[in-house]
């Protein structure tokens, strides 16, 4: 349960680094439904 | 129920901000995702310092969510957000402070979820109800509720709607979750009756409050954010009378969460075509809109539990419980404050939706596709649906969320 929650931390950290410094909406976008579906997923499990 | 409404705000987000600057477009979408981990971390956390630490990590994110117009107004808000929220948060921290001293005994306290009840069962009930009664104040900042409910209304008034649904449903939940865990902690103390006393009188203040700035709210948000107080003073009502009442607690902060979450993206919808949230300028929708004025009207039968709203079934076990217990003063305060609540809604609602506005030309008449109202009767859909069939599954998840609370 700890690493889970640890990977999905880490996880969010990076995606949530990426989309402050990308330059583009789409990528932004998708990167956020990324997240959303990685949240998603991690509270399935 | 977390993940369900981060899947709805994100979608409503990227529709809201369609033709917004990038800057603002990745500063809203980091906020939103550094406060969807730290609502994660507090629902997921098995201690007090740690649950303390992700609410805290909220109003950060919270705080760059709200001065997303950058407006005048805006500022204020987050100002004003992020001052009340310190303040109270440093008031749940004393209270944990109090409760460290309390049961620790010398040494270094362990305030995990697992051993606090037995600890809390050896100390000192001075301390103990000290602890509980800066925590809820400390944490009523989250919650929403009275004393330090000011804070949230402002919040959710002044932030881009979706923003607003999340806050006013999940964050408000998380407010509710660290409090309910102390209650939970303290159940089997001496100060049981106190905790319960302390959360009717929250309840109760929370409902006059709401009840009397609603009578007098001309903002549509602003009258949406003042019935989460309502619905916030319900929970407190109910979980404080007990018996049945705690089902009926959980239920409605479930039900509220997806009603309230519904209401607020469609404030969205209508801001895009009559370009204001002005009471006295609002009106026609059902003409500009009427897949929109459709889900104000759903909303509004979900929201004042009128049936088929789930919410009626809280309500009304919350309204068996206080008879129950022979607790008749509340049950009456508590139906005419509700009163004044549905008053205020209906009068509200029925205006956007069927008068005519005193100023047409400030309309934007900004197209929405009736496809991106769908998610908006998913969810009302859903507590019309829990009205009538609870599923075993869902039912067993609130019995074991109360299970450790005294019958």
């Amino acid at each position: 349960m700890i690493n889970m929650l640890l990977i999905f931390f880490i996880l969010s950290f990076a995606i949530g680094l990426s989309v402050a410094f990308i330059r583009s909406k789409v990528v932004i976008r998708m990167l956020v439904m990324l997240f959303a579906a990685m949240h998603v997923a991690f509270t399935g499990w | 129920m977390l993940s369900l409404l981060t899947v709805t705000t994100i979608y409503h987000g990227f529709i809201y901000l369609k033709n917004e600057q990038l800057k603002r477009y990745a500063i809203y979408h980091v906020a939103l995702i550094a406060l969807i981990v730290a609502m994660s971390g507090a629902y997921l956390a098995n201690s007090m310092t740690m649950v303390w630490i992700f609410v805290e990590a909220t109003t950060l994110a919270v705080s760059a969510l709200i001065y997303h117009d950058r407006s005048a107004i805006a500022l204020e808000a987050t100002w004003k957000y992020v001052f009340v929220c310190s303040v109270g948060i440093a008031l749940a921290y004393i209270g944990i402070l109090f409760l460290g001293f309390t049961v620790s005994n010398g040494t270094s306290p362990d305030l995990s979820f697992a051993t606090l009840p037995a600890m809390a069962a050896k100390a000192n009930p001075l301390f103990l109800k000290i602890a509980f009664v800066f925590v809820i104040v400390g944490y009523s900042t989250k919650m929403g509720l009275f004393p330090m409910h000011t804070v949230t209304v402002d919040a959710h008034t002044v932030a881009p709607p979706p923003v607003s649904a999340f806050i006013s449903t999940t964050l408000m939940n998380v407010g509710f979750l660290a409090i309910f865990r102390i209650y939970s902690a303290f159940a089997a103390t001496t100060i049981f009756a106190f905790m319960n006393h302390v959360l009717i009188l929250s309840g109760m203040l929370s409902l006059l409050v709401a009840s009397g700035y609603m009578l007098k709210a001309k903002h549509n948000k602003r009258m949406l954010a003042y019935s989460s107080l309502e619905n916030m003073g319900i929970v407190a009502i109910a979980l404080g009378v007990g018996g049945i009442g705690y089902y009926a607690a959980i239920l409605h902060i479930i039900l509220h969460s997806f009603t309230k979450a519904g209401l607020f993206y469609q404030m969205g919808q209508s801001y895009k075509i009559m370009g204001t949230y002005e009471l006295d300028n609002s009106g026609g929708y059902l003409n500009l809109y009427p897949a929109g004025a459709a889900v104000l009207l759903l909303g509004l039968i979900c929201i004042t539990a009128i049936p088929p709203s789930g919410m009626f079934i809280s309500e009304f076990m919350m309204f068996k419980a206080m008879a129950v217990n022979g607790e008749y003063f509340y049950l009456i305060l508590t139906a005419l404050f509700l009163t004044f609540v549905a008053y205020a809604l209906f009068t509200r609602v029925l205006h956007i939706v069927y008068s005519q506005p005193r100023d047409k030309e400030m309309y934007l008449h900004e197209r929405v596709n009736p496809v991106q109202t769908i998610s908006q009767f998913v969810l009302f859909g859903l507590v019309i649906f829990l009205c009538f069939v609870q599923p075993a599954p869902f039912k067993e998840l609130i019995e074991s969320i109360i299970g450790g609370l005294p019958k």
